[in-house]
């Protein structure tokens, strides 16, 4: 289980904050931790699968879309900072992430 | 008779599943599709990519749900291509 440097914590940040910008064509400053996925960016399920691949590849993670999709289901994560916490949970816990309560 | 449990309707953009077949990425193939259906993706890898995400996506919102938001995954739905 790799611990989640605080280095760590602002590259992902940075890499979804600079994703978002680009797929949904608004000002990288424009995002903050509480701009909402849909509502504001018309963010869809696609970009979420595609930043998933982003931090797999990075990462070399083998976590199943399926397992995050039960934690997602638990825990919803509807703002960029939300996704932000997801993903280094994901990086942290893997295919182990639909355990968490 | 026949039931209609409900109607779901999807669009998605070719292009944005350029850089993956471009590249020969076939990573969010793998995140979307089951492994009979990348056994059998021929032609337009694009289109079929494309298809098979929209048509999964269609039929959970059928359904009233998503796979961020239910126990379903994309991989619970399997498309099958073909006559009989």
């Amino acid at each position: 289980m790799p611990e989640i440097t605080q280095e760590m914590r602002d590259q992902v940040k940075e890499i979804v904050y600079n994703f978002f910008a680009e797929e949904c064509e608004v000002e990288r400053e424009s995002i903050n931790s509480e701009t909402k996925v849909i509502e504001d960016l018309e963010g869809d399920s696609l970009m979420f699968l595609e930043l998933l691949e982003i931090f797999k590849k990075k990462y070399s993670l083998t976590v199943g879309v399926e397992s995050i999709g039960k934690y997602i289901m638990k825990h919803p994560a509807e703002t960029v900072g939300k996704i932000v916490d997801l993903i280094l949970l994901i990086i942290e816990h893997g295919e182990k992430i639909s355990e968490i309560g | 008779m026949n039931e209609v449990f409900g109607c779901g309707i999807d669009l998605e953009e070719l292009s944005r599943f350029d850089k993956y077949i471009r590249n020969n990425d076939y990573s969010l193939m793998e995140d979307i599709c089951t492994e009979r259906e990348l056994m059998n993706v021929d032609g337009d890898k694009r289109a079929r990519l494309a298809l098979s995400f929209s048509c999964k996506e269609a039929f959970l919102k059928a359904l009233g749900v998503s796979w961020t938001n239910s126990n379903f995954s994309l991989k619970d739905i399997e498309l099958l291509f073909g006559g009989p």
